[in-house]
């Protein structure tokens, strides 16, 4: 089983209501408001760990006798005979309103959630001699933001379209309780309730200043803060999506873009980090022209006795010009050739064009791909790519 | 406006009975339906009777292996803050501990402590095991029993050597982890010495002799520690010098890490005279530390790196010798005040040339006596000698920082002189630091015990 044995049922109860107030008789007309729509929810889920996380488990090991390589029997997991589901209670609210016959929808959700028992990798002190994790239900996570979309047709008519979609979100992310756990702590990143899950931690550079203007910072002209202090989260906490269409010759031809932003974040730009730290050859050391803040966090890397990477923990806020696109509907008569009911080709470019405060080569670079966090590490971006789609409806 | 479609009664009837059917069936506890077979899980009640009890000691040598020529671990990290090796790659985790000023969150430190740690914890869990078999069968054989006392007595003092003082040793049970608080270095190694009682108290059977051989070298090692060197002589007096317990490698369990990192990789690279105080392992041409031609380290760094090759990718190492037992003899004879003893045992040592033999993988080499020691007759010139030849016969094992440690402890000199200090030559403008131990791992602040009594104290 997934849980420990003491574990039973569980009920996830769930309830939600929606009214489309506008329906209703005593709701004022106007040609200007087409609809309204209000809705709330509020509901449980629950997450269950893996099949084997709650079992105390060996693995195989081989050693070998100086004549034979020999079977053998390790220990590999704690697990947690306590182990029971993650718990999220969410509640939500909402609307979504037309105006001007619909040809303006606007909707709007405020969410909070609270997630209790959490499953975390509680970090294990090597002293113990075991594992290095310990998964248990161990958080406090509450999630709270709002998302909206604001769609416009903007023209609507036979031979040509318009049309403007903006969707987003903000969400803040806290760690509130680790029950009576202490503070997990990484050599970049900490879970400490209160601050975001996974937030970066680093000696900060306090100060810096070239006192014989000489252009080049050393280290006793740059001053790390003694102690850890909490720099940023590593996931965005605002994303937006801007897209935008033109339809014309009888609307069989579509021309969109589609921007994204994404913004409140921070990475740790290890690329530049080990260029200064290990390899000397990143700007902030080779370059005797860089600018301060690039040498401050070369010379706080390298020469500063914290070896402090907070020069390297960069704020990561982008917007990208993600995706360029035609699209074009062939003839129906094409179509029917081809025993089919509609066809259309696609041309579409994709990452073209990136504006950031981010120094590193680019805020998507990722090492972690599929941990859900961003890892700067030698990694090559994301590429720009071109693609053709042939669409075939049958 | 939006129209919704119900399903048929019938489908509709059906749906909700297959719901409930599934509903009471979880509600009335039937796990039929769930329980599945798992070959790859292991749990604690698939490792029984005499084959557990086998396997879980295999194990346990296997970790042994790890914290030893099998990984990265403190032989090699050990020896990189003293002067065996130079670090030769872009790891800024190597280079902060060659350098000597390596900080707690250097993320090489974590497997190193837990490594040995978990030699104890696993060793113990495979004690009681044998210990359930041999009274479930009515055996009397206990030398696997000593065989593994002695395992943890030897990571103990791989540690006690290695980090900052004071240190925890924690462990886990059935209700989980069992934090401890930190002891100091002594107390560690008392702990160790008494896992060494155990095992000669526990050694009856075939591999007894073994088991006695090895778990005296260990309590030999542990006495030169704490400075009692004549009891420390006296424990190892009847361990041949031909007394080996040795790592063993193959395809399956892992290349030599000193080969693989050393001169294959070439990520590390043979200290020579490191830091002014270093010993000079390529000039002194000696055959126990066999080297290879000079060439470029991995990030080219060092142009003209030396790397070792007295071991290949499946050469077994040392752990424990008879030539330990002897080099503990000699410093008792020293701290006794027998120089002439002490340079008996070293000249005897110099003069077997099968202890230093060419390694079958090495083409045209050949072996000349090594020559006599001269008594400098100067304390001073005794100790370093002494020293010296601790460091060529165990060179890459996880002894030299501890040697270097006992110079200033026990020896009375100054860090400053004994080790790497100066011009830190990899980069430049850099000067090497003062770190003399490694520090306890930044994931040890997870032990509630540890987080309010930090190890500052990174004195030898």
């Amino acid at each position: 089983s997934s849980f420990g044995k003491d574990f039973g049922a569980l009920t996830l109860p769930k309830v939600s209501l929606s009214y489309v107030i506008s329906d209703e008789s005593f709701f004022p007309r106007s040609s200007l408001l087409s609809s309204l729509r209000l809705r709330a929810s509020t509901g449980e889920s629950a997450v269950q760990p893996g099949p084997t996380d709650a079992l105390l488990t060996y693995g195989t090991a081989t050693w070998n006798d100086g004549a034979a390589d020999l079977p053998g029997v390790v220990f590999t997991s704690l697990g947690n005979s306590a182990l029971t589901p993650e718990r999220g209670r969410e509640t939500e609210a909402g609307f979504e309103i037309g105006l001007l016959k619909s040809m303006v929808n606007l909707e709007f959700t405020y969410y909070e959630k609270l997630s209790t028992n959490g499953l975390l990798s509680r970090t294990l002190p090597p002293s113990v001699g075991g594992p290095a994790t310990q998964l248990g239900n161990l958080a406090s996570v509450s999630n709270r933001g709002f998302e909206y979309l604001l769609n416009l047709k903007l023209i609507d008519g036979v031979n040509f379209g318009a049309d403007f979609i903006m969707n987003g979100s903000r969400n803040v992310n806290r760690l509130q309780s680790l029950g009576d756990v202490a503070p997990i702590i990484g050599t970049t990143t900490r879970q400490v309730p209160g601050f975001p899950v996974n937030g970066y931690w680093a000696r900060p550079i306090t100060g810096y200043s070239d006192a014989n203007n000489d252009g080049i910072l050393v280290a006793s002209e740059v001053t790390v803060g003694p102690n850890f202090e909490y720099v940023g989260v590593q996931l965005p906490v605002h994303e937006m999506t801007f897209q935008g269409g033109f339809e014309f010759w009888r609307r069989r031809i579509r021309v969109s873009a589609l921007v994204d932003r994404k913004t409140g974040h921070h990475i740790l730009n290890g690329t530049d980090r080990i260029r200064c730290e290990s390899r000397l050859n990143c700007r902030g050391v080779a370059d005797r022209n860089a600018p301060l803040w690039e040498q401050a966090r070369a010379v706080a890397v390298r020469l500063d006795p914290s070896r402090t990477q907070f020069g390297f923990m960069e704020a990561a806020d982008f917007t990208r010009l993600r995706e360029v696109s035609i699209n074009a509907q062939l003839p129906q008569s094409w179509a029917r050739a081809m025993k089919g009911r509609d066809v259309s080709v696609t041309l579409a470019a994709r990452n073209l064009k990136l504006w950031t405060i981010y120094s590193g080569i680019d805020p998507e670079s990722n090492y972690l791909s599929g941990t859900g966090f961003q890892s700067d590490f030698q990694t090559q971006p994301p590429p720009a790519y071109y693609t053709i789609r042939f669409n075939y409806g049958f | 406006m939006t129209t919704t479609r119900f399903l048929p009664r019938r489908l509709a009837r059906l749906s909700l009975a297959a719901v409930a059917a599934f509903g009471l069936n979880a509600c009335s506890g039937e796990t039929a339906l769930l329980d599945v077979d798992a070959p790859q899980v292991l749990l604690p009640d698939d490792i029984t009777g005499a084959a557990g009890a086998s396997a879980l000691r295999n194990g346990v040598r296997s970790r042994v292996f790890g914290i030893s020529s099998g990984g990265e671990n403190l032989w090699l990290l050990g020896g990189l803050l003293a002067d065996e090796w130079r670090g030769g790659d872009t790891f800024v985790q190597r280079q902060t501990i060659d350098q000597r000023v390596t900080l707690e969150d250097n993320s090489f430190l974590f497997s190193p402590y837990r490594g040995s740690v978990r030699v104890r914890e696993e060793a113990f869990d495979a004690i009681a095991r044998i210990r359930e078999v041999n009274a479930a069968t009515a055996s009397t054989v206990t030398s696997p029993i000593g065989e593994l006392f002695t395992h943890s007595a030897y990571a103990l003092v791989l540690l006690a050597e290695h980090f900052c003082s004071p240190m925890p040793i924690s462990g886990y049970g059935p209700g989980g982890i069992e934090p401890a608080a930190p002891i100091s270095r002594d107390s560690v190694l008392r702990l160790a010495l008494a896992y060494t009682d155990s095992a000669l108290a526990n050694r009856v059977g075939p591999d007894s002799a073994a088991v006695r051989q090895y778990a005296s070298v260990i309590r030999g090692r542990i006495l030169v520690n704490l400075g009692q060197f004549a009891q420390a002589a006296a424990a190892v007096a009847g361990v041949p010098t031909t007394f080996t317990n040795r790592t063993a490698h193959s395809i399956n369990v892992g290349d030599n890490q000193i080969w693989a990192l050393g001169v294959s990789a070439r990520r590390y690279v043979l200290g020579d005279g490191e830091g002014t105080n270093g010993i000079n392992f390529v000039a002194a041409n000696d055959p126990r530390v066999r080297f290879s031609a000079a060439g470029a380290s991995f990030d080219g760094s060092i142009t003209n790196g030396r790397y070792p090759t007295n071991y290949d990718r499946f050469s077994g190492v040392n752990v424990a010798s008879g030539v330990e037992a002897r080099l503990i003899e000699a410093e008792a004879a020293l701290n006794a005040g027998d120089a002439p003893g002490m340079y008996t045992i070293l000249n005897t040592l110099r003069a077997t040339t099968a202890l230093y033999a060419c390694p079958s993988h090495i083409t045209g080499c050949t072996v000349t006596a090594l020559p006599a020691l001269v008594d400098p007759g100067t304390a001073a010139g005794r100790q370093d000698d002494l020293m010296r030849e601790r460091a060529f016969w165990m060179f890459g094992t996880g002894h030299r920082l501890g040697d270097l440690r006992r110079l200033v402890r026990q020896y009375g000199r100054t860090a400053t002189s004994v080790y790497p200090t100066g011009a830190y030559v990899r980069q430049a403008g850099a000067q090497y630091g003062t770190a003399f131990v490694l520090p306890i791992p930044i994931e040890e602040r997870n032990n509630p015990l540890y987080a309010s009594a930090v190890c500052t104290n990174l004195n030898p």
